[in-house]
């Protein structure tokens, strides 16, 4: 029975897979796949929904030998619930589609992330540990991103867009979820929500807030919320209307367990949430009053709603929270509704702009009818859904009372006032009004698409008629057994409704009681000119146009037209410069320290050395000290002084004339000069062991043989020992070639060359006086390399 | 034997496969994959003696501190199978991009003797033995990096090779140090010895140095000169994994990384993650875009392993791996494109979708790996690396270690968006590679895929394996 619980997850995703491996032409097929795994998903949603709890638990990741994650499933009462509300939507949205997205270019794709996404969100909503919530949390994110870029290139920012909030909050969220755990040990949903965690460490607040971001992110919530109404444009409305449905369903899914389960959000916290959620529902609204195009009006309106539920949730009280809840189930229906009615609009007319729409509710009834009650339900009209909603999440704020409860309040009535005035404006421009020219003869959609919004409406008057129901049979069980939600001051609704059906009959009474008998239609005319009627309509657009120039209004629609708002551009903004910077002053500055500073200063050095060492004079007196160096170790080896001189010696001559070789042009002088370096080395070991030195000095002198004879028979070819003319002597003479290499890497004391051992040992015996004659060597050596690569450059370069 | 095999076979195959070369180029293509294949079979018959962790002796050796100590243990039996199969894919690959240059028996002898040193490198268990291989694999990388001999090429091989050497002659003055200290090199001898902190400085020069991280990163982006299939293989099986390799056997198997050295990886780590996601954010040269990344994701290995905790060091290992896997099949379709337009600026590129979609399509598979999306093991490989520095009390190193996650998906987004989506009017005709070349770039992408799906055997094998390697 438990195994039952993989069912949803992975039937949707393995049939999206199919349908990924299917013909571009089999689109029926395709299509009926998807109604049956919806229509299959729904059927297992439902029966887990009136099951008692259920959880499997399979072994899935041993991070450790003390800590294992599983692939654990669990369906608490809210798990129930959201999985069926999503499996519900995601019929509807299924039957929807089939008409809607019938020719889109990419219905192969479309279908399969439509049936991955309910997979994933499923799997998302089962989880029962953080890390399994994390991995489906993500692919949803992703799916996203991929259903985004459906419509093309042009979609192509506003799906990054989508991906890089998503990631914001999806790594946020990771974060939370560590701190979370190094605190309390546990990863588990149930385990951390019996450790009644309140927020009041740093930590564990930081912990609260990172996971929080992530439910923004996902949710739509501000200031996350940027995504939504850049792919309101760029997506097909089913996208718009599905995809972020489930986003939001995640993001209060997560929020809620956050809030309810395991974070005691009575102290800041709660607060906190309350303004996050005002300052959506205004700012959300604010911008939605001025919109020009359906799909963004609709996008920053489901931003709006969404700061209700935040407001709700954040209450801490069980009503608020229940209200909280409650108005995401009506806005899943609602929302979803205004969507899909927007589709079938954009389907028989092709239009989004306000601008090009009007006078559609006669050819469009169903739309028409669907879309009004629609519209008077997410304004809070009652006795539709979502006053209900409204009505607790105000009766949350009241009992959870507080100072400055009064603001909140003030806060939601006025969004909900903006929210009848805009939709007043989506009526009129769509619906009313006059229709354009440029629209020509308009019908009804195909039943495919009016009745899976139909229905919707009628869910949205059943739910706010009988608003009991779905609040104590769906909701009230998340709060746990026994929970009881008393609503205050809520009507009777039955009376009430009859009244409300009563009075807009006899409304429609006197309406047609008083209609004007006789009348005459005609054209406008002024001074017996006829004029393009086009002139007279009156578009919605110059709706509310006195709020955009209000006071404070102005200037702040100013910014957000800046984009100052737009917590992602901005980032991206900055992020953007500071790259820059990154990469101009400390990448690029490194490279060009390592590239060109570094050899002008070897060159530098080299060079002065070069002029001092005028007709080998320095090199001379270099061997002459050598030799006393060396003759002072064999007669007066107890004088310590002397072999520090030695020493110096020594080193002086293995790194200077590393310098004087760098400079050099000419291949047999600076192997002179090598050669008077590597004499060096030799010189120091006679100071710390005679063995070490004879040993570095044979192995020494065979490469340095060689590179002599491999010199000599360049000369003999070229008849030059000009390094600046050898270009392309790798082609030509292949063999001396890699003699030469092989002998400069052995030189240089690279294994698995000979040298070195005899450097190794050299380094070792010089270790034991002092780590400076070490690093002494060390950098000779690499400065023999440096140079020695030289001429190998040019011997490889084109001739 | 067996191990003797491992790293003998592809080293005398690399010899082999240049006298080949004289004779027939198709006999040294094909000695060349039996090599490799070989190897990989060698190393994968490693895995029943790795479980006991054996150590071999190869002779005595009068040099001091010297000794063919061998050891045949999880951890060098999992990075050489990673690195072997790697390679193998890469000389596969190679068949079909390299066919039309010059060279070619340098080309396969130094990519043999490169996999045959990296192979006798993670079965070493003497210091010095480990130090001769590694500069074995340096000298190989030179030549490879400037294998065109582009006088631009040649600078990019200097700069590596100089570079990299720079760090590992300190890296040798460390062990000079080791042995004076402790009187042995070799890895069991030293466990648990503490030593200075001087021989740990210059020990971390060369690690560092060899996995291009920050300051020592700048020979890595240049280095994407070098023919693809060279960048992958020094990308993901041979080269920076040596340092990563290291940093394991000797930092965290023989000295325990002390509290001091976690906090100088974590925050060289740290740098590296975000100066590289930085960089790569605004280079537009597909390839280097690929380089930064690979130092900015291999920095996340060094943070998993600076925690020392449990957790940590098995998502590091985990990572490695996912990571070896993508970055080489994102190299290889690079490599592709690049191949067939002769451009790697990403400002020229777009809208190759169309002309190849199968490669698109596996740049996204280990695209994922690389921003640690699920189901990939990049996600749970990162996801480790993070709660491992939150458990070692790192939690600003995690907080930032998150911003660079944010940073690498924002490069690996432009980059798809910028090589595949979009419009392109210059390449309409120009169609996939090989189907050699496209059927490596997709077995890396199925393999990828296949390591995020069974995370649950992969994270076992690596529990195993760390704790052979902690005791």
């Amino acid at each position: 029975m438990n195994t039952l619980l993989f069912f949803p997850i992975a039937i949707p995703i393995l049939v999206g897979l199919i349908c990924l491996l299917t013909r571009k032409q089999d689109k029926v097929p395709r299509e009926a796949l998807t109604v049956l795994t919806a229509l299959a998903s729904l059927a297992l949603s439902v029966f887990i929904f009136v099951q008692p709890d259920l959880s499997i638990s399979v072994r899935w990741l041993q991070f450790t030998s003390s800590l294992s994650v599983g692939f654990d499933l669990h369906t608490s009462a809210f798990a129930r619930f959201t999985l069926a509300v999503i499996a519900a939507f995601g019929l509807l949205a299924g039957l929807y589609s089939l008409r809607f997205m019938r020719s889109h270019p990419r219905h192969r794709e479309y279908y399969a992330y439509f049936l991955m996404a309910l997979g994933v969100t499923s799997g998302a909503v089962l989880a029962e540990n953080f890390v399994l919530l994390l991995f489906f949390w993500e692919m949803h994110g992703f799916l996203l991103f991929l259903m985004a870029g459906l419509n093309g290139d042009s979609a192509l920012p506003a799906s990054t867009r989508t991906l890089m909030i998503a990631g914001i909050g999806d790594l946020t969220l990771l974060l939370g979820i560590g701190l979370l755990w190094t605190q309390t040990g546990s990863l588990s949903i149930s385990g951390l929500s019996a450790l009644a965690l309140t927020p009041s460490t740093p930590t564990l607040g930081a912990a609260f807030l990172l996971m929080a971001l992530g439910a923004f992110a996902k949710g739509g919530i501000m200031p996350l919320h940027t995504w939504i109404p850049a792919i309101s444009t760029e997506t097909p409305m089913t996208v718009m209307g599905y995809f972020t449905s489930l986003d939001k369903m995640l993001g209060f899914y997560l929020l809620t367990v956050l809030s309810l389960q395991i974070f005691d959000v009575s102290g800041w916290a709660g607060w906190l949430l309350m303004t996050v959620g005002a300052v959506t529902l205004l700012g959300g609204v604010l911008m939605a009053v001025i919109q020009k195009d359906f799909r963004r009006m609709l996008a920053f309106h489901s931003i709006s709603q969404v700061g209700y539920m935040v407001i709700g949730i954040g209450t801490g009280t069980p009503l608020g929270v229940i209200g909280g809840l409650f108005h995401l189930l009506n806005m899943i229906i609602v929302k979803g509704s205004l969507y899909l009615c927007g589709g079938s609009v954009q389907y028989r007319t092709g239009k989004t702009k306000f601008d090009e729409l009007g006078g559609l509710a006669k050819t469009m009834p169903w739309t028409f009818v669907s879309t009004l009650i629609a519209s008077l339900a997410i304004a809070g009209a009652p006795p539709l859904n979502a006053f209900v909603s409204k009505w607790m999440v105000y009766q949350g704020i009241i009992e959870r009372g507080g100072a400055v409860f009064p603001v909140f309040l003030l806060v939601a009535m006025f969004g909900s006032a903006l929210t009848l005035a805009s939709f007043m404006k989506l009526l009129y421009s769509m619906f009313w009004g006059d229709k354009p020219a440029g629209l020509g003869e308009v019908h009804e959609s195909p039943w495919t698409i009016t009745a899976p919004i139909f229905i919707l409406g009628l869910l949205a008057v059943g739910f706010g008629v009988s608003y009991q129901w779905p609040v104590t049979a769906l909701l009230t069980p998340i709060l746990g057994p026994g929970a009881q939600v008393s609503t205050i001051g809520l009507w009777d609704s039955n009376l009430a409704t009859l009244l409300l059906i009563a009075s807009l009959l006899a409304g429609l009474v006197v309406y047609w009681a008083g209609r004007p008998r006789r009348s005459r239609e005609a054209d406008v005319f002024l001074g017996g000119e006829a004029l393009d009627p086009e002139i007279y309509r009156v578009p919605g657009t110059h709706f509310y146009g006195p709020v955009k120039s209000m006071d404070g209004l102005k200037q702040a629609y100013a910014l957000a037209d800046h984009g100052s708002f737009d917590l992602y551009l901005q980032g991206a903004l900055v992020t953007r410069r500071v790259s820059r910077w990154v990469y101009k002053y400390i990448d690029q500055a490194l490279a060009d320290f390592y590239q060109e500073v570094i050899p002008a200063l070897l060159s530098l050095v080299g060079e002065v050395l070069h002029v001092l060492n005028t007709r080998m004079v320095l090199t001379r007196v270099l061997w002459a000290l050598y030799a006393l160096g060396g003759l002072a170790i064999l007669f007066a080896p107890e004088q310590a002084d002397l072999i520090t001189l030695t020493r110096l010696i020594a080193c002086t001559g293995m790194i200077g004339w590393a310098f004087l070789a760098w400079v050099e042009t000419d291949l047999q002088r600076m192997l002179v000069l090598a050669a008077t370096s590597q004499l060096g080395f030799v010189v120091l070991g006679i100071t710390l062991s005679s063995g070490v030195a004879l040993s570095y000095l044979a192995t020494g002198s065979i490469a340095l043989l060689v590179l002599f004879a491999v010199t000599y028979f360049i000369r003999r070819s070229l008849n030059t020992t000009s390094i600046e003319q050898m270009s392309g002597l790798a082609a030509r003479m292949p063999v001396a070639f890699v003699f030469f290499v092989l002998a400069a890497l052995w030189l240089s004391g690279l294994p698995p060359f000979g040298s070195f051992f005899s450097k190794f040992r050299l380094g070792v015996a010089a270790g034991e006086i002092s780590p400076f004659l070490t690093i002494a060597i060390t950098g000779a050596a690499i400065l023999t390399l440096a140079y020695l690569l030289r001429p190998i450059r040019r011997f490889l370069g084109n001739a | 034997m067996l191990a003797i095999a491992t790293f003998g076979i592809p080293i005398i195959g690399s010899v082999l496969t240049l006298i080949a070369d004289r004779i027939n180029g198709l006999l040294r293509n094909i000695l060349a994959l039996l090599t490799v294949t070989a190897t990989l079979a060698c190393a994968l018959f490693l895995i029943p003696i790795a479980e006991t962790a054996e150590t071999v002796m190869l002779g005595p050796s009068t040099i001091p501190g010297f000794g063919f100590n061998f050891i045949i243990d999880g951890l060098g039996v999992y990075v050489a199978i990673m690195s072997a199969l790697i390679g193998l894919l890469i000389v596969a690959y190679s068949v079909g991009y390299m066919r039309d240059y010059e060279h070619l028996g340098e080309y396969y002898f130094l990519v043999v003797l490169f996999l045959g040193a990296m192979m006798g490198l993670v079965l070493s268990a003497n210091l010095l033995l480990i130090y001769i291989f590694w500069e074995i694999t340096a000298i190989c990388s030179w030549r490879l990096i400037g294998f065109f001999r582009d006088p631009e090429h040649l600078r990019s091989a200097d700069t590596a090779l100089l570079m990299t050497v720079f760090g590992s002659f300190f890296m040798l003055v460390g062990m000079e140090m080791v042995w004076h200290e402790t009187g042995t090199l070799t890895v069991a001898a030293i466990r648990g010895r503490g030593i200075s902190d001087l021989a740990m400085f210059f020990m971390f020069i060369g690690i560092l140095a060899k996995s291009a991280q920050v300051p020592l990163q700048i020979w890595l982006p240049a280095a994407g000169v070098a023919p693809s299939p060279v960048t992958a293989l020094l990308h993901a099986a041979v080269l920076v994994v040596i340092g990563v390799f290291a940093f394991a056997r000797i930092f965290i198997g023989a000295f325990n990384l002390p509290p001091n050295w976690q906090a100088y990886t974590s925050i060289v780590a740290t740098l590296t993650i975000l100066i590289a996601g930085g960089a790569a954010l605004v280079e537009n040269n597909a390839k280097r875009i690929l380089a930064y990344s690979t130092l900015g994701q291999l920095a996340y290995v060094y943070l998993g392993f600076a925690s020392m905790t449990a957790i940590g060091i098995v998502g590091g290992l985990v990572f490695l791996l996912a990571h070896s896997l993508a970055k080489a099949g994102l190299f290889l379709c690079v490599g592709i494109i690049e191949h067939k337009t002769h451009t790697k600026d990403i400002r020229e590129l777009g809208g190759m979708f169309r002309n190849f979609p199968a490669t698109a399509i596996a740049f996204i598979l280990c695209a994922l790996t690389i921003i640690g999306f699920p189901p990939s093991a990049g996600f749970v490989g990162k996801m480790m690396i993070i709660m491992g520095a939150l458990e070692g009390g790192k939690a600003i190193f995690a907080a930032l270690a998150v911003l660079g996650a944010l940073l690498s998906l924002g490069y690996m987004l432009r980059l798809f968006n910028a090589v595949f989506l979009g419009q392109n009017a210059r390449w309409k005709e120009i169609r996939e590679g090989t189907p050699g070349m496209v059927l490596t770039v997709v077995a890396f992408a199925v393999l990828s895929l296949l390591a995020g799906l069974a995370v649950t055997p992969l994270l076992d094998i690596v529990q195993v394996l760390v704790g052979q390697m902690t005791g």
